[in-house]
């Protein structure tokens, strides 16, 4: 007979009772359910009890806080009776800093800009969001600002520098072409030499003597030059130590003309003028005719210029020198003939000589010339820093590459805004290229204004 | 509960819902001048929606004890559960800023909340399967609890068939020794040679086959050492018993059979019905321990 | 074409016998039998009895209604049987004194009065006694006792006034099934027994009454009146039900049990006793007054649109019928009313007097109410459930005054109201009236069997009858015939094999149409025999409409599980149920922790049919239930009532296992200590009732992967079938 199966007799096998009792399945849950949450609540006591809050971090402080980390409430600074912060008057209990431009509309909180707690991140590197924040669509307090008011990031709407801008040229007024003085036939003091960069543009903590400086042409025994001396001119920024090899050293004419650019101003008297005020030229020339007269007193003849009486065109540069023509007019005294002397080496000198690098006028009153001031810039980017050692592994001409073609003065051969940006760009080493962040160039706070802060932070003893 | 056509509302709800999500993600993930971060006003309301979803998830186990208070037909809280559960985990994704935890609280908190979701997503794609497997792989289905229970009631089905056998057989016997002594003498004779008639043996065989074979069987948990739990040397067995007694009392012998099926049905429906719950048994204190742990980190994370 | 019917032709039989004196012809059908007593009945002569019961099978142990035949000995009446030209003498002188002897012997032993004279003074043995004159009894009593048991809860047990008539142990056995009483001991030690001698109350003894109700004597009478409440109405007292002619005969024991199932209800004119549609349990008795039936909700059908969107909203509207619409003929059409009268169709309003009874299908059966009474005049109505009804049933007389009103009234409405049969002439109604015969048939009683020669053509006057086809998975059921319909025809025109098996369904009465009156009316009515013939050509075709749409289904699993009967199934989708007894768990905490659904049971295709309760049409839950707890009050679901005195026959009934026998903890009087309560463990019947205070059963409410469902099996398979576009189970 087939076994039975109906509803009535499968129900029947069930006791009714079945889901009052706790199976081992209900039991488990039951278990678990209590012991894993009591697991954690007891590994929060622990941690309350052995006063490790460290429990709670959102992450790793930066290395340079590194230290407090076991001082929690050194920045999160207890302020109503349960936050905990961390407040600007935290980070100045250490830091001053001081911010930019008086005329911000606001100033925004330490912590917006610098994030704590991501590691090993250097807590300086900010988003650029920080920056954009403002910058991006600038107000000041009184509505004028002295930059571009829609910066929005380095790859973006970062304006072109402003040195380069097409209003702009370089302001220096010593005459420069670069072009010529690449030419392998420019003479040198001793004959045809080829410049190189460096025989000019060095940064600012190089040892080694310079090529054509005054040294070469005077023997070491004569005024000593300083070199490397750094230059006032360069507004210190913190992070880029200046005499680091940041900046090049300032042109001055006796670390980086004189040896080409003798100011031997007639054949007779060897020693050069001095690169000094006209007055003190005009006291050399004197005394060294009067010294040279009166050393060789038959030397009482005029001197002839060789050249015509206007000045010789082009910008070499000329001497006196004797002419083969005999019918010389003599002195009638050696203090006539010095002051004759004198008189035509100046007119070279102010007129011809001077005038290759320089603008000057006569002053009226003492006939002496007077120069414009040669305002080179030793810093083309004044709102930003620039680090040349940074950038070693460049050839100069890689960014200064309009030089060679570069005859004029007033040409700026810096690299626009876009060569930078063929190696920075703003998402930096994530996008396989150099730093492009804001703070790479720029920094915000105005450390020239920065105060020395005492720091308050404790250490037991020993 | 099986993911199907009804599910569409909860499904359109959850997507705009994440569109919405991450498209003001975005923009927060560019600007936010610090970065993102569970601190940031947007991160905190993201971890708040996050926090909301998960909770709403866990009151499902509030809900389910009591089952009778009219809040909401469990289905609609199951499909809540579902859908705000695997929302929260987005959500929280963009309060973390997608980093996995940072200090050891976050770590711990990301390395459990990921627990609670992947059981939760297992569970819910055995929950697509298994109930069909179970229906169509274990005809003779029980309730669970209740399977040792009827188990032992088969042993007691099967020892009623094998003592009616038994005493089938001996009264064969007994007819069969009666209906000899009523033979001529020459045909006892004749029939001593032939053992054609079930003697004592067969009844003691049958009775310790069930002793110490189906009995052990029926009620044993690890049914890999019996040859009863192999559907194929079971029925040879059978087989075997079978031609020891008389056609007439084969019909017991497919009873006894059909019973050794239902334990292997049993047996399975047991194992199958452990996989369909067991995960539970990690979702569940583990969302315990999530929900603590995320008050705990709430807490502590606005003071700071 | 003439068919000839005689050889299915069965003889009636007369029989002249002799009783008193007086000749009588029986007339009955061949093959029949009928007792002396049964005959005498009939006749209008009461023979006495003590040990006979009307609806009990005659053993014949009192002697008491001994007539004298002729023969050597004189017969007991109520075992033999009548013969052809039998001589009866019911009460000679010696006969007489036969009698007072036996009443004497028996009033001997008989502790009077006893317990049940006491109680609603109707012993049948001292009323015997009184009316034989015996006051004294000249005999001494026995000298040993047998005793009391007082161990039942329900039923105080006397042996000493025992007379061992049998008829509770016939009641027992032949009426309940539940074969606890027996006999015991021989002589002086004779007496009854429960089970193997137990005390009563520890016996199976389920307490259901009838042993009770049968005795006539105060043997066994009851203890404690169960606290039925039927809710408005004056509670009658014992005497005046007795006084009642529809109760006379009736137990009083029984009364005094039930006296609490029965309510006198006054109505003013005008007040509505029952509306149709209502679902009810009772029937009502119209003492006095006049009261109106008619049917009160229009002539129309109504019509559900639609509306597909976002938001689904069903608008119903009714649609007025066209009387043209709903008949093709133009004839009279009659409503059956579940009382004595059928209404007219065009005129749908008829009159109901004192001595009408009118509500029985709906207390018998649990149908809803079939029709609007209201009070025409002050009308003081008994309302009555189930078992009071039953009881009256049973006893002849009142049957036969219903009968004789069918009759009169209904009768012709009745037939005359099927549209084949409308153009029957007055006067052979008149000379049907008085050939028919009304039979009862009770539950699941085969009435007539697919395959069987043809008698009879049957109308069905209350109750369902059920017509099923056999086939080899389980019996088809072809149709549901109620009140007003007939069966038993085709098989009359078409050769005379029965063309299907007709099964009450309920307590059925049918009014049975011999096959040679039948005939008759077709030869002088040829209207109706085309009309048959129509109706059986329809018939035909539809049944292989029908046998064509069973063949996709695996019609055995459906009907094996018996789920064509099955109103509302709770389904649970076996692909979405995780087996996470969620659904079991909220039906306890609903029900004090007492769950009334178990998640196992057979299988349709995916769908586990859960063991809770279908909601049956026709529920077998209900039959027998003693103290009517079980029913259904004013809707669709079962009820189980606080007075259920948990007997178990209802668990024992249905046969899926949906109702459960539960203990509870109940505070009851401390009989040892009056006035303080103690706690005791009895047991109730629960059974799912679909959680009717809320919108939702609680177990669909509380599973959370949508995969319990409570279904009405019809629409969701054909649904299911519709959507699939395949047959109803998937390939």
């Amino acid at each position: 007979m087939p076994r039975v199966r109906t509803t009535k007799s499968l129900a029947k096998r069930i006791d009714l009772q079945y889901f009052t009792r706790r199976d081992a399945f209900r039991r488990w849950r039951l278990w678990l359910s209590l012991g894993i949450p009591v697991v954690a609540a007891g590994w929060i006591i622990y941690a309350t009890g052995s006063r490790n809050q460290n429990l709670y971090t959102k992450g790793p402080l930066s290395s340079a806080h590194a230290v407090l980390t076991t001082n929690c409430n050194l920045c999160h600074v207890r302020a109503a009776s349960y936050r905990a912060p961390v407040p600007d008057k935290a980070c100045l209990s250490c830091h001053d800093a001081p911010p930019h431009n008086p005329r911000q509309t606001f100033t925004p909180a330490c912590s917006s800009c610098h994030v704590e707690h991501m590691g090993k991140a250097r807590i300086g590197e900010t988003s650029d969001s920080a920056c954009t924040q403002c910058h991006s669509d600038l107000k000041t307090t009184d509505g004028q600002h002295s930059v571009d008011s829609r910066v929005s990031g380095f790859d973006k709407k970062h304006p072109e520098f402003a040195v380069l801008r097409a209003d702009r040229s370089d302001p220096g007024t010593i005459n420069l072409n670069h072009y010529l003085h690449l030419q392998p036939t420019v003479r040198g003091p001793r004959g045809a030499v080829q410049l190189v960069c460096e025989d000019c543009h060095r940064p600012t903590n190089a040892q080694d003597a310079w090529p054509y400086s005054v040294a070469v042409v005077q023997p070491a025994s004569q005024q000593p030059i300083v070199v490397g001396v750094a230059d006032s001119q360069q507004q210190k920024r913190r992070s880029v130590k200046a005499g680091a090899g940041a900046y090049m050293a300032s042109i001055r004419y006796v670390n980086q003309c004189a040896a080409c650019h003798v100011l031997q101003f007639d054949r007779i008297i060897p020693e050069p003028a001095p690169h000094d005020k006209p007055e003190i030229v005009h006291a050399f020339i004197v005394k060294q005719y009067t010294d040279y007269i009166a050393t060789h007193p038959d030397a009482r003849r005029l001197p002839v210029l060789a050249i015509d009486d206007g000045m010789p065109p082009g910008l070499t540069q000329s001497i006196l020198r004797p002419t083969g023509n005999e019918s010389v007019t003599l002195a009638s005294s050696p203090s006539d003939w010095v002051q004759q002397r004198t008189a035509e080496a100046e007119r070279l000198l102010w007129n011809k000589n001077c005038k290759i690098c320089h603008i000057s006028t006569e002053h009226p009153g003492s006939g002496l010339p007077e120069s414009v001031k040669a305002v080179i810039p030793g810093r083309w980017l004044p709102r930003a820093e620039f680090d040349h050692a940074a950038h070693l592994m460049l050839t100069c001409e890689a960014c200064h590459a309009s030089i060679r073609n570069s005859r004029k003065t007033s040409d700026t051969n810096l690299p626009s805004i876009g060569l930078c940006r063929q190696c920075h760009k703003q998402a930096g080493a994530s996008k396989l290229a150099a730093e492009g962040r804001c703070f790479e160039c720029h920094s915000y706070h105005d450390w020239r204004k920065e105060r020395r802060v005492n720091g308050i932070m404790d250490i037991t003893q020993p | 509960m099986i993911i199907d056509r009804s599910h569409r509302g909860w499904f359109i709800a959850s997507l705009i819902l994440l569109a919405v999500g991450g498209l003001l993600y975005v923009p927060y993930a560019f600007l936010s001048t610090a970065g993102v971060g569970g601190g940031s006003v947007p991160g905190i309301i993201y971890g708040s929606v996050g926090s909301a979803m998960m909770i709403f998830a866990g009151l499902l186990g509030a809900r389910k004890k009591y089952r009778t208070w009219r809040l909401g037909r469990a289905t609609w809280w199951m499909r809540g559960h579902l859908w705000l559960g695997f929302l929260s985990f987005p959500f929280i994704l963009f309060h973390a800023g997608f980093r996995l935890g940072n200090g050891p609280l976050t770590r711990v908190l990301m390395a459990l909340f990921l627990v609670v979701f992947i059981s939760g997503i297992v569970g819910a794609v055995l929950q697509h399967f298994m109930p069909k497997m179970m229906t169509e792989r274990v005809s003779m289905e029980t309730v669970f609890d209740q399977i040792d229970s009827v188990l032992d009631q088969l042993v007691t089905e099967a020892a009623q068939i094998i003592s009616d056998i038994a005493a089938a057989v001996e009264h064969q016997i007994e007819r069969e020794e009666a209906a000899e002594e009523l033979l001529p003498a020459s045909g006892r004779a004749r029939k001593a040679g032939v053992v054609t008639a079930p003697d004592e043996r067969v009844s003691g065989q049958i009775t310790s086959f069930f002793q110490s074979q189906m009995k052990p069987y029926l009620l044993s948990r690890h049914t890999r050492k019996y040859f009863l739990g192999n559907p194929i040397q079971a029925s040879t067995a059978i087989q075997q018993l079978k031609v020891l007694v008389p056609q007439s009392l084969w019909a017991k012998f497919d009873d006894l059979e059909n019973i050794c099926e239902e334990k292997r049905e049993l047996e399975r429906q047991r194992k199958l019905h452990k996989i369909l719950h067991g995960w539970l048994l990690i979702h569940i204190p583990a969302s315990y321990a999530l929900i603590f742990l995320g008050v705990v980190h709430a807490v502590l994370a606005l003071r700071y | 074409m003439e068919q000839d019917f005689s050889a299915t032709f069965v003889p009636r039989q007369q029989i002249q016998i002799t009783i008193d004196g007086k000749p009588f012809i029986i007339d009955r059908t061949r093959g029949e039998t009928t007792t002396i007593f049964e005959a005498a009945q009939k006749c209008g002569i009461t023979i006495p009895t003590l040990c006979h019961q009307q609806n009990e099978k005659p053993v014949g142990v009192c002697r008491l209604c001994v007539v004298d035949i002729g023969q050597r000995v004189y017969a007991a009446s109520c075992v033999r049987h009548i013969e052809p030209g039998m001589q009866v003498k019911t009460s000679t002188d010696d006969i007489k004194s036969v009698r007072r002897t036996l009443l004497e012997l028996l009033m001997a032993d008989h502790p009077s009065p006893c317990a049940r004279q006491k109680l609603s003074a109707d012993c049948e043995l001292e009323r015997l006694a009184l009316q034989a004159g015996i006051t004294a009894s000249p005999f001494g009593p026995r000298a040993t006792h047998r005793g009391h048991d007082d161990s039942s809860l329900s039923i105080a047990v006397d042996h000493e006034a025992c007379i061992l008539c049998d008829r509770c142990i016939r009641g027992c056995n032949e009426i309940r099934h539940n074969f606890v009483l027996a006999r015991r001991g021989k002589g002086y030690q004779a007496g009854i027994a429960f089970d193997d001698n137990l005390p009563m109350g520890t016996s199976s003894c389920v307490s259901c009454g009838e042993c009770m109700v049968c005795c006539p004597t105060g043997a066994l009478t009851n203890k404690v009146v169960v606290d039925t409440k039927l809710g408005e109405g004056d509670r009658v007292a014992l005497q005046e039900l007795q006084k009642e002619e529809v109760f006379r005969g009736v137990s009083g024991t029984f009364l005094n049990l039930n006296s609490n199932a029965v309510r006198k209800r006054t109505y003013r004119p005008g007040e509505v006793i029952c509306k149709e549609g209502d679902y009810g349990s009772t029937a009502f008795y119209i003492l006095q007054g006049q009261a109106e039936v008619f049917l009160s909700s229009p002539l129309a059908h109504v019509n559900t649109k639609g509306q597909n969107g976002f938001f689904t909203k069903l608008k119903s509207i009714l649609e007025p019928g066209n009387a043209s619409q709903t008949s093709n003929q133009p004839r009279k059409r009659y409503i059956p009313t579940d009382g004595p009268v059928d209404l007219a169709q065009d005129n749908r309003l008829a009159l109901l007097e004192a001595g009408d009874l009118f509500g029985e299908m709906t207390c018998m059966n649990y149908y809803p109410r079939s029709a609007t009474v209201r009070a025409k005049t002050e009308c003081v109505v008994l309302e009555m459930l189930r078992n009071v009804l039953d009881i009256m049933r049973r006893n002849r007389s009142f049957r036969a005054r219903i009968e004789q009103n069918y009759r009169k009234r209904a009768l012709e409405s009745h037939l005359r109201g099927i549209p084949i049969f409308s153009s029957v002439t007055s006067d052979f109604v008149g000379y049907l009236r008085d050939r028919v015969e009304l039979r009862q048939y009770s539950p699941g009683q085969l009435i007539c069997r697919q395959g069987d020669p043809s008698h009879s053509f049957f109308l069905v006057r209350i109750g369902f009858v059920k017509v099923t086809e056999t086939h080899p998975g389980g019996d088809l059921v072809l149709a549901y015939i109620g009140r007003g319909g007939f069966f038993g025809e085709l098989s009359l025109l078409g050769g005379g094999v029965r063309t299907a098996n007709c099964i009450a369904l309920d307590h059925v009465e049918a009014v049975r149409i011999p096959v040679e009156d039948f005939n008759l009316m077709l030869d002088r009515f040829p209207d109706v025999r085309r009309g048959l013939e129509a109706v059986a050509h329809e018939r035909a075709v539809e049944n292989r409409q029908r046998f064509a749409q069973i063949q996709s289904v695996p019609v055995d699993s459906f009907l094996a599980q018996g789920l064509m009967e099955a109103q509302s199934l709770l389904l649970l989708d076996l692909d979405k149920c995780t087996r996470c007894d969620q659904c079991v768990r909220a039906c306890a905490d609903a029900h004090d922790g007492v769950s009334r659904l178990i998640r196992d049971g057979l299988r349709l295709d995916h769908y586990l049919v859960a063991t809770s309760c279908r909601q049956c049409k026709d529920p077998l839950c209900m039959v027998g239930c003693p103290v009517g707890s079980i029913r259904r009050r004013n809707s669709l679901e079962i009820t189980i009532e606080d007075w259920c005195i948990g007997c178990g026959l209802c668990a024992n009934n249905c046969p899926y296992g949906n109702i459960n026998m539960q203990p509870f903890q109940v505070q009851s009087d401390d009989p040892a200590h009056p006035g303080r309560k103690i706690a005791e463990v009895k047991t109730k019947a629960t059974a799912c009732n679909l959680c009717p205070d809320h919108d939702e059963p609680n177990c669909v409410y509380a599973c959370p992967h949508d995969a319990a469902h409570r279904v009405n099996p019809r629409e969701f398979f054909a649904d299911l079938a519709r959507q699939t576009g395949k047959g109803i189970f998937r390939p």
